[in-house]
């Protein structure tokens, strides 16, 4: 579209004065750069046309992406959190890696892991970890230490609460 | 011949539009990527308000862009305000992404659901700064291209050969960045944010504080741009200018984790040394705004 057809059309359906700044200045200003000799200030570059186009393909694919979830989280499960741990030496002490998972569609706070070790039937060493938040399917790794031989005994590790957002 | 040139123009204008426009949404935006409150929200938050905040957010950078916008050109109708209000809301979303993966709050193990959430609510504000960047620290000098208009080196605040112009830049660096680093040492952001800092991504940290700095004083036509580029001295060519103000923004940040006692000197070097360059990119912003409002 031509400069001056652009004009046209512009004063036609958008009365111009209504969008440029208050000051006179600036808004005689506006014009001259757009209807001026300055030909390189189009509205219509290619480049302009290209980061528009862009721009337009990235908000869209925002809003698009956003609604997918919408429509997948409306069938969301209630939160189910999983820990898997294992056990290792590491000097005099045992180490209990851990891996906490929610594997439900559905955030959860201020989640609680505990881990007790009995021995006989008694709690000799236990131990409790708060992780702040655990979005959907998101996994947080933490260790816990016992001087005690785990292996001599039996380990718990599960997760005890949580809270939701 | 003549229309490379003019290509070439138009390129040049599109660039420095989104310069100015990445470093208004950068001047608003980094107070609140550095607040972890907005992660974990924009972790858990529901996708309809999501969807719904980031159509007010579009709403609400339309109705900017029909007054202010981040053009050097202001929109003169709608369809063109329209074109400036999604290209500052995509500006808005590439830099919030952008740092969110700089600060690994976005990695590649992030769910889709979080990582949109935190992207979406960084990117309010760097949309409002985006859209907002022609009202930032604006001067009608700069942008009137008249021969009579230019600046010329009669029109400096300081006389020649002394170093009044380094201490006065160095001085309003450090206030302006101090101002920035104060609000945001104290909290436990960059704390957490050391403990994932990972060396790649710190050094592009520092890669973007330093473009930041230079793109703000000397590219985003801001204030008194042109005076600054004729500038002359001590530290006041724009790249020695900006390393300088760079350095002078970390002593900022390093003052203020001192100040706030967040510098633990029984912990390796290397973790004091981390959390005084993630402190540095916003202090390096405040100092360059500090620059211009000198």
């Amino acid at each position: 579209m031509s400069e001056s057809k652009f004009s046209e059309q512009s004063s036609e359906n958008f009365p111009a004065r209504s969008f440029v700044k208050s000051s006179a200045k600036s808004s005689a200003k506006s014009f001259e750069k757009k209807n001026g000799s300055d030909d390189s200030v189009s509205a219509k570059s290619p480049a302009e046309r290209v980061s528009f186009w862009l721009s337009s393909a990235l908000v869209v694919s925002i809003i698009a992406t956003v609604i997918y979830l919408w429509v997948r989280d409306r069938n969301q499960q209630p939160p189910f959190l999983e820990v898997t741990s294992s056990v290792e030496r590491r000097g005099s002490e045992y180490y209990v890696p851990f891996k906490v998972t929610n594997s439900s569609g559905q955030t959860v706070a201020s989640v609680q892991v505990v881990a007790e070790l009995r021995i006989n039937g008694v709690v000799v060493e236990e131990g409790e970890q708060q992780i702040d938040f655990l979005s959907s399917q998101e996994e947080k790794e933490g260790a816990f230490i016992f001087t005690q031989p785990v292996p001599a005994g039996d380990l718990i590790v599960r997760p005890a609460s949580y809270q939701l957002p | 011949m003549k229309k490379s040139k003019r290509r070439a123009a138009s390129l040049r204008h599109e660039a420095n539009d989104w310069v100015r426009g990445l470093c208004g949404g950068f001047l608003f935006g980094v107070p609140l990527l550095y607040t972890m409150e907005v992660w974990w929200i924009g972790a858990s938050v529901s996708p309809l308000r999501l969807l719904l905040t980031f159509l007010a957010t579009l709403g609400v950078v339309y109705l900017l862009s029909r007054t202010e916008g981040f053009r050097k050109v202001q929109a003169t109708h709608e369809r063109e305000a329209l074109g400036d209000t999604v290209e500052a809301v995509a500006i808005g979303l590439l830099s919030a992404a952008l740092m969110l993966v700089v600060l690994q709050q976005v990695t590649l193990s992030s769910r889709l659901s979080a990582a949109v959430g935190k992207i979406v609510l960084e990117s309010v504000p760097f949309s409002l700064g985006v859209a907002l960047s022609n009202q930032f620290l604006s001067d009608a000098e700069d942008t009137d291209d008249s021969e009579a208009a230019k600046p010329t080196l009669s029109k400096r605040f300081f006389p020649d050969n002394n170093l009044n112009e380094t201490i006065a830049d160095g001085g309003a660096t450090l206030v302006g960045a101090l101002v920035v680093a104060f609000s945001i040492a104290p909290t436990d952001e960059v704390t957490v944010l050391v403990a994932t800092a990972q060396s790649p991504w710190i050094i592009v940290m520092v890669m973007i504080s330093l473009l930041l700095s230079y793109g703000i004083v000397f590219q985003a036509n801001f204030t008194r741009q042109g005076q600054r580029r004729l500038q002359q001295g001590l530290f006041q060519s724009p790249l020695s200018e900006t390393l300088f103000s760079y350095l002078v923004s970390l002593l900022a940040a390093a003052l203020m984790l001192l100040f706030f006692e967040k510098i633990d000197f029984s912990r390796s070097w290397e973790l004091t040394f981390y959390q005084i360059l993630i402190l540095g990119l916003p202090a390096t912003i405040g100092g360059a705004a500090g620059r211009l409002a000198l």
